[in-house]
Protein backbone atom coordinates (compact mmCIF):
# COMPACT_ATOMS: atom_id res chain seq x y z
CA UNK A 1 0.00 0.00 0.00
CA UNK A 2 2.67 2.48 0.56
CA UNK A 3 4.14 1.85 -2.30
CA UNK A 4 1.37 4.22 -4.08
CA UNK A 5 3.76 6.72 -3.05
CA UNK A 6 6.60 5.88 -5.41
CA UNK A 7 3.53 5.32 -8.15
CA UNK A 8 1.71 8.33 -7.91
CA UNK A 9 4.91 10.66 -9.02
CA UNK A 10 5.51 8.82 -12.11
CA UNK A 11 1.78 9.83 -13.41
CA UNK A 12 -1.32 10.65 -10.89
CA UNK A 13 1.38 13.56 -9.57
CA UNK A 14 4.36 13.57 -11.86
CA UNK A 15 5.80 16.94 -10.88
CA UNK A 16 6.25 18.31 -14.30
CA UNK A 17 3.20 17.37 -15.68
CA UNK A 18 0.10 17.20 -13.17
CA UNK A 19 2.07 19.21 -10.22
CA UNK A 20 3.26 21.81 -13.16
CA UNK A 21 6.30 22.76 -10.88
CA UNK A 22 10.09 22.60 -12.04
CA UNK A 23 9.59 23.57 -15.77
CA UNK A 24 12.82 26.28 -15.87
CA UNK A 25 15.05 23.08 -15.81
CA UNK A 26 12.74 20.92 -17.92
CA UNK A 27 12.46 23.33 -20.28
CA UNK A 28 15.87 24.60 -20.31
CA UNK A 29 18.13 21.47 -19.82
CA UNK A 30 15.52 19.13 -22.19
CA UNK A 31 17.28 20.14 -25.91
CA UNK A 32 19.00 16.82 -26.00
CA UNK A 33 18.38 13.41 -25.10
CA UNK A 34 22.06 13.14 -22.87
CA UNK A 35 21.29 16.52 -21.66
CA UNK A 36 18.46 16.01 -19.95
CA UNK A 37 18.85 12.49 -18.54
CA UNK A 38 21.57 14.08 -17.13
CA UNK A 39 20.01 16.74 -15.76
CA UNK A 40 17.05 14.04 -14.44
CA UNK A 41 19.89 11.89 -12.68
CA UNK A 42 21.44 15.15 -10.94
CA UNK A 43 18.08 16.29 -9.83
CA UNK A 44 16.63 12.61 -8.69
CA UNK A 45 20.10 12.42 -6.55
CA UNK A 46 19.33 15.85 -4.80
CA UNK A 47 15.77 15.00 -4.42
CA UNK A 48 15.97 11.37 -2.94
CA UNK A 49 18.47 12.17 -0.14
CA UNK A 50 17.29 15.57 0.43
CA UNK A 51 13.83 13.61 1.54
CA UNK A 52 15.47 10.98 3.05
CA UNK A 53 17.58 13.47 5.43
CA UNK A 54 14.31 16.04 5.73
CA UNK A 55 12.21 13.38 6.86
CA UNK A 56 15.03 12.11 9.42
CA UNK A 57 15.20 14.96 10.95
CA UNK A 58 11.99 16.50 11.16
CA UNK A 59 11.46 15.83 15.01
CA UNK A 60 14.23 17.86 16.01
CA UNK A 61 13.81 20.67 13.76
CA UNK A 62 11.37 23.56 15.13
CA UNK A 63 8.61 24.88 12.65
CA UNK A 64 9.84 28.54 12.38
CA UNK A 65 13.37 27.47 11.30
CA UNK A 66 12.50 24.30 8.75
CA UNK A 67 13.01 26.54 5.45
CA UNK A 68 16.70 27.53 6.24
CA UNK A 69 17.25 23.80 7.33
CA UNK A 70 15.87 22.51 4.11
CA UNK A 71 18.11 24.70 1.76
CA UNK A 72 21.02 23.81 3.68
CA UNK A 73 20.60 20.44 3.31
CA UNK A 74 19.42 20.81 -0.36
CA UNK A 75 22.12 22.56 -1.31
CA UNK A 76 24.81 20.08 0.45
CA UNK A 77 23.59 17.67 -1.65
CA UNK A 78 23.24 19.93 -5.03
CA UNK A 79 27.21 20.69 -4.43
CA UNK A 80 28.14 17.71 -3.72
CA UNK A 81 26.55 16.56 -7.17
CA UNK A 82 28.37 19.68 -8.37
CA UNK A 83 31.55 18.12 -7.51
CA UNK A 84 31.11 14.56 -8.57
CA UNK A 85 30.43 15.64 -12.23
CA UNK A 86 33.10 17.55 -12.46
CA UNK A 87 35.26 14.65 -11.10
CA UNK A 88 34.21 11.90 -13.27
CA UNK A 89 31.53 13.26 -15.68
CA UNK A 90 33.00 16.91 -16.74
CA UNK A 91 32.17 16.76 -20.41
CA UNK A 92 28.10 16.73 -19.19
CA UNK A 93 29.19 19.27 -16.26
CA UNK A 94 30.67 21.52 -18.84
CA UNK A 95 27.25 20.99 -20.74
CA UNK A 96 24.64 21.48 -17.58
CA UNK A 97 26.99 24.28 -16.56
CA UNK A 98 24.99 26.83 -14.85
CA UNK A 99 21.96 24.33 -14.18
CA UNK A 100 23.27 22.04 -11.62
CA UNK A 101 23.49 25.63 -8.98
CA UNK A 102 20.02 25.94 -9.78
CA UNK A 103 19.04 22.65 -8.44
CA UNK A 104 19.11 24.01 -5.64
CA UNK A 105 15.93 26.03 -6.31
CA UNK A 106 14.38 24.18 -8.59
CA UNK A 107 10.62 23.89 -7.01
CA UNK A 108 10.40 20.16 -7.09
CA UNK A 109 13.16 19.24 -4.54
CA UNK A 110 11.85 22.29 -1.76
CA UNK A 111 8.25 21.35 -2.76
CA UNK A 112 8.63 17.49 -1.32
CA UNK A 113 10.64 18.46 1.60
CA UNK A 114 7.79 20.64 2.28
CA UNK A 115 4.90 19.09 1.09
CA UNK A 116 5.65 15.71 2.57
CA UNK A 117 9.46 14.61 3.81
CA UNK A 118 8.45 17.33 6.80
CA UNK A 119 5.95 14.90 7.72
CA UNK A 120 5.98 11.28 6.76
CA UNK A 121 8.23 8.38 7.64
CA UNK A 122 12.06 8.18 6.34
CA UNK A 123 10.88 5.59 4.15
CA UNK A 124 7.48 6.44 2.73
CA UNK A 125 10.07 9.82 1.59
CA UNK A 126 12.45 7.79 0.32
CA UNK A 127 9.57 6.24 -1.88
CA UNK A 128 7.91 9.85 -2.46
CA UNK A 129 11.28 11.03 -3.63
CA UNK A 130 11.93 8.10 -5.94
CA UNK A 131 8.46 8.56 -7.09
CA UNK A 132 9.26 11.87 -8.47
CA UNK A 133 12.48 12.04 -9.72
CA UNK A 134 11.05 8.35 -12.10
CA UNK A 135 8.12 11.17 -13.16
CA UNK A 136 10.85 14.26 -13.35
CA UNK A 137 13.21 12.26 -15.14
CA UNK A 138 10.96 10.21 -17.46
CA UNK A 139 9.33 13.68 -18.83
CA UNK A 140 12.32 15.45 -19.33
CA UNK A 141 13.98 12.14 -21.35
CA UNK A 142 11.14 12.04 -23.65
CA UNK A 143 11.34 15.77 -23.91
CA UNK A 144 15.31 15.42 -24.75
CA UNK A 145 14.60 12.90 -27.07
CA UNK A 146 12.07 14.16 -29.25
CA UNK A 147 13.95 17.96 -29.20
CA UNK A 148 17.00 16.34 -30.49
CA UNK A 149 15.67 14.17 -33.02
CA UNK A 150 13.68 16.93 -34.59
CA UNK A 151 16.01 19.43 -34.81
CA UNK A 152 18.97 17.49 -34.95
CA UNK A 153 18.35 14.22 -36.30
CA UNK A 154 20.38 12.45 -33.95
CA UNK A 155 19.72 10.57 -30.91
CA UNK A 156 22.67 10.25 -28.31
CA UNK A 157 24.38 12.05 -30.47
CA UNK A 158 24.19 9.25 -33.21
CA UNK A 159 22.76 10.08 -36.75
CA UNK A 160 19.47 8.30 -36.92
CA UNK A 161 17.57 10.57 -39.39
CA UNK A 162 18.25 10.94 -43.37
CA UNK A 163 20.52 13.43 -44.48
CA UNK A 164 17.53 15.18 -46.28
CA UNK A 165 15.82 15.73 -42.94
CA UNK A 166 19.30 16.69 -41.13
CA UNK A 167 19.95 19.86 -43.73
CA UNK A 168 15.70 20.84 -43.71
CA UNK A 169 15.43 20.40 -39.83
CA UNK A 170 12.81 21.82 -37.62
CA UNK A 171 15.55 23.94 -36.14
CA UNK A 172 13.29 26.06 -33.63
CA UNK A 173 12.86 22.70 -31.64
CA UNK A 174 16.05 23.48 -30.10
CA UNK A 175 14.71 26.71 -28.84
CA UNK A 176 12.95 28.02 -26.28
CA UNK A 177 9.58 28.10 -28.37
CA UNK A 178 9.79 24.41 -29.26
CA UNK A 179 10.36 23.65 -25.44
CA UNK A 180 7.32 25.61 -25.11
CA UNK A 181 5.44 24.11 -27.65
CA UNK A 182 6.01 20.50 -26.74
CA UNK A 183 5.45 20.71 -22.79
CA UNK A 184 2.01 21.76 -23.89
CA UNK A 185 1.47 19.03 -26.43
CA UNK A 186 2.58 16.48 -23.47
CA UNK A 187 0.52 18.24 -20.94
CA UNK A 188 -2.50 18.04 -23.41
CA UNK A 189 -1.70 14.18 -23.89
CA UNK A 190 -1.31 13.27 -20.48
CA UNK A 191 -5.19 15.36 -19.66
CA UNK A 192 -6.83 13.33 -22.22
CA UNK A 193 -5.59 9.97 -21.05
CA UNK A 194 -5.60 9.97 -17.02
CA UNK A 195 -7.45 13.56 -16.16
CA UNK A 196 -10.80 12.57 -18.76
CA UNK A 197 -10.50 16.45 -19.60
CA UNK B 1 17.90 27.91 21.91
CA UNK B 2 16.96 24.42 20.84
CA UNK B 3 17.03 26.63 17.12
CA UNK B 4 20.48 27.68 17.25
CA UNK B 5 21.43 24.20 18.16
CA UNK B 6 19.65 22.73 15.49
CA UNK B 7 20.72 25.11 12.97
CA UNK B 8 24.42 24.61 14.39
CA UNK B 9 24.32 20.92 14.06
CA UNK B 10 22.88 21.06 10.59
CA UNK B 11 25.85 23.16 9.40
CA UNK B 12 28.41 21.43 10.79
CA UNK B 13 27.48 18.25 9.45
CA UNK B 14 26.70 19.88 5.85
CA UNK B 15 30.59 21.54 6.01
CA UNK B 16 31.88 18.16 7.63
CA UNK B 17 30.49 16.27 4.48
CA UNK B 18 31.36 18.69 1.80
CA UNK B 19 35.16 19.23 3.26
CA UNK B 20 35.56 15.11 2.61
CA UNK B 21 33.80 15.54 -0.78
CA UNK B 22 35.86 18.03 -1.88
CA UNK B 23 39.24 16.91 -0.80
CA UNK B 24 38.58 13.40 -3.13
CA UNK B 25 37.20 14.77 -6.16
CA UNK B 26 39.82 18.14 -6.25
CA UNK B 27 42.55 15.87 -7.60
CA UNK B 28 40.82 14.70 -10.51
CA UNK B 29 38.77 17.83 -11.26
CA UNK B 30 42.52 19.42 -11.00
CA UNK B 31 43.61 16.63 -14.33
CA UNK B 32 40.36 17.68 -16.17
CA UNK B 33 41.48 21.05 -16.62
CA UNK B 34 44.81 19.89 -17.11
CA UNK B 35 44.08 17.27 -19.92
CA UNK B 36 41.67 20.27 -22.29
CA UNK B 37 44.87 22.74 -22.19
CA UNK B 38 47.48 19.49 -23.22
CA UNK B 39 45.15 18.73 -25.88
CA UNK B 40 44.91 22.19 -27.13
CA UNK B 41 48.67 22.82 -26.69
CA UNK B 42 49.62 19.79 -29.01
CA UNK B 43 47.13 20.37 -31.60
CA UNK B 44 48.46 24.04 -32.27
CA UNK B 45 51.96 23.53 -31.33
CA UNK B 46 52.67 19.72 -32.33
CA UNK B 47 56.68 19.91 -32.13
CA UNK B 48 57.86 21.36 -28.28
CA UNK B 49 60.25 21.78 -25.87
CA UNK B 50 57.92 22.89 -23.34
CA UNK B 51 56.11 25.25 -21.93
CA UNK B 52 56.03 28.54 -19.26
CA UNK B 53 52.64 29.61 -18.01
CA UNK B 54 52.83 33.38 -17.64
CA UNK B 55 49.10 34.61 -16.80
CA UNK B 56 47.69 31.54 -14.96
CA UNK B 57 45.03 29.34 -16.91
CA UNK B 58 45.50 31.81 -19.88
CA UNK B 59 48.86 32.70 -21.41
CA UNK B 60 51.71 30.15 -22.03
CA UNK B 61 55.09 30.95 -23.50
CA UNK B 62 56.00 28.29 -26.08
CA UNK B 63 59.77 27.18 -26.34
CA UNK B 64 61.28 25.53 -28.71
CA UNK B 65 63.02 22.52 -28.82
CA UNK B 66 66.03 22.94 -27.12
CA UNK B 67 63.87 25.56 -24.67
CA UNK B 68 66.78 28.34 -25.79
CA UNK B 69 63.95 30.62 -27.45
CA UNK B 70 60.35 31.42 -27.21
CA UNK B 71 58.47 30.26 -30.44
CA UNK B 72 54.84 31.42 -29.88
CA UNK B 73 52.26 31.33 -27.50
CA UNK B 74 49.30 30.02 -26.74
CA UNK B 75 46.50 31.53 -24.89
CA UNK B 76 43.23 31.05 -24.05
CA UNK B 77 39.94 33.79 -24.98
CA UNK B 78 37.01 34.07 -24.77
CA UNK B 79 33.97 36.04 -26.67
CA UNK B 80 30.13 36.16 -26.20
CA UNK B 81 28.99 34.58 -29.52
CA UNK B 82 25.29 34.16 -29.73
CA UNK B 83 24.41 31.24 -27.21
CA UNK B 84 26.89 31.83 -24.78
CA UNK B 85 30.69 32.85 -24.06
CA UNK B 86 32.86 30.91 -27.32
CA UNK B 87 35.90 30.05 -25.39
CA UNK B 88 38.76 28.92 -27.99
CA UNK B 89 42.58 28.62 -27.28
CA UNK B 90 44.75 30.62 -29.95
CA UNK B 91 48.17 30.55 -30.67
CA UNK B 92 50.78 32.80 -32.13
CA UNK B 93 54.03 32.77 -32.95
CA UNK B 94 56.48 35.28 -33.10
CA UNK B 95 55.47 37.51 -35.90
CA UNK B 96 52.50 37.74 -34.37
CA UNK B 97 50.38 35.18 -37.00
CA UNK B 98 47.96 33.06 -36.06
CA UNK B 99 49.18 29.39 -36.53
CA UNK B 100 46.35 27.87 -34.61
CA UNK B 101 42.63 27.75 -32.84
CA UNK B 102 41.25 25.56 -31.11
CA UNK B 103 37.59 26.42 -30.39
CA UNK B 104 35.60 24.13 -27.51
CA UNK B 105 33.46 22.02 -28.30
CA UNK B 106 29.55 21.58 -27.46
CA UNK B 107 30.68 19.11 -24.74
CA UNK B 108 33.42 21.70 -23.67
CA UNK B 109 30.66 24.50 -22.98
CA UNK B 110 30.32 26.34 -26.66
CA UNK B 111 26.71 27.04 -27.10
CA UNK B 112 26.13 27.89 -30.35
CA UNK B 113 22.85 26.52 -32.56
CA UNK B 114 23.68 23.35 -34.19
CA UNK B 115 23.70 24.15 -38.49
CA UNK B 116 24.41 27.92 -37.75
CA UNK B 117 27.00 28.99 -35.27
CA UNK B 118 28.91 25.66 -34.78
CA UNK B 119 29.68 25.72 -37.98
CA UNK B 120 32.51 28.27 -36.38
CA UNK B 121 34.33 24.77 -35.65
CA UNK B 122 34.47 23.69 -39.06
CA UNK B 123 37.97 23.60 -40.98
CA UNK B 124 36.75 25.57 -43.32
CA UNK B 125 35.94 28.80 -41.04
CA UNK B 126 38.71 28.35 -39.38
CA UNK B 127 41.97 27.48 -41.62
CA UNK B 128 40.62 31.60 -42.67
CA UNK B 129 42.71 32.80 -39.27
CA UNK B 130 45.98 30.70 -39.89
CA UNK B 131 48.99 33.46 -40.83
CA UNK B 132 46.43 35.96 -40.57
CA UNK B 133 47.90 39.37 -38.60
CA UNK B 134 45.77 41.23 -35.79
CA UNK B 135 44.62 43.87 -38.48
CA UNK B 136 43.34 41.30 -40.72
CA UNK B 137 41.19 39.21 -38.77
CA UNK B 138 37.59 41.15 -39.04
CA UNK B 139 34.89 40.24 -40.86
CA UNK B 140 35.08 41.49 -44.71
CA UNK B 141 32.15 43.65 -44.01
CA UNK B 142 34.15 45.55 -41.68
CA UNK B 143 37.18 45.81 -43.80
CA UNK B 144 38.84 42.69 -42.77
CA UNK B 145 39.86 39.75 -44.51
CA UNK B 146 37.43 36.79 -42.87
CA UNK B 147 34.53 35.21 -44.70
CA UNK B 148 31.87 34.94 -42.10
CA UNK B 149 29.64 32.22 -42.06
CA UNK B 150 26.21 32.99 -43.24
CA UNK B 151 23.11 33.49 -41.28
CA UNK B 152 25.87 33.21 -38.32
CA UNK B 153 27.53 36.83 -38.31
CA UNK B 154 27.08 37.14 -34.02
CA UNK B 155 29.25 33.57 -33.72
CA UNK B 156 31.92 34.37 -36.40
CA UNK B 157 32.46 38.13 -35.16
CA UNK B 158 32.66 36.87 -31.71
CA UNK B 159 35.46 34.70 -32.95
CA UNK B 160 37.08 37.51 -34.29
CA UNK B 161 37.07 39.69 -31.78
CA UNK B 162 38.05 36.97 -29.10
CA UNK B 163 41.57 36.46 -30.96
CA UNK B 164 42.39 40.31 -31.58
CA UNK B 165 41.48 41.42 -28.27
CA UNK B 166 43.82 37.95 -27.40
CA UNK B 167 46.95 39.16 -29.19
CA UNK B 168 46.64 42.99 -27.87
CA UNK B 169 46.91 41.37 -24.43
CA UNK B 170 49.08 39.01 -24.68
CA UNK B 171 51.75 39.93 -27.42
CA UNK B 172 54.27 41.60 -24.84
CA UNK B 173 54.74 37.68 -23.59
CA UNK B 174 55.96 36.87 -26.95
CA UNK B 175 59.00 39.28 -26.13
CA UNK B 176 59.61 38.87 -22.57
CA UNK B 177 61.00 36.38 -20.57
Amino acid sequence: MRFKYFWNGIILENPVLILMIGLCPTLATSISARDALGMGIAASFVLIFSNIFVSAIRKIVPDNIRIPVFIIIISTFVTIVDYILQAYEPDMYKVLGVFVPLIVVNCIILGRAEAFAYRYGIFDSFLDGLGKSVGFTLVIFIMGTIREILAQGTFFGAKIMPDIYINNSLLFMIFPPGGFLLIGILKAIINKLFLNK
Amino acid sequence: MRQILVLTFVCVVSALLLSYVYLFTIPKIKEHKEKFFTSALSEIFPNIGGYKEVVKDSCYQILSEDKTRIIGLVFRTGEKGYGGIIEMFVGIDTLEKVCGLKIASPAEGLKETPGLGLKIREDKFKSQFLGKIKEQIKLKKEGGEIEAITAATISSKAVCDGIRKGIEKYKKYLREK
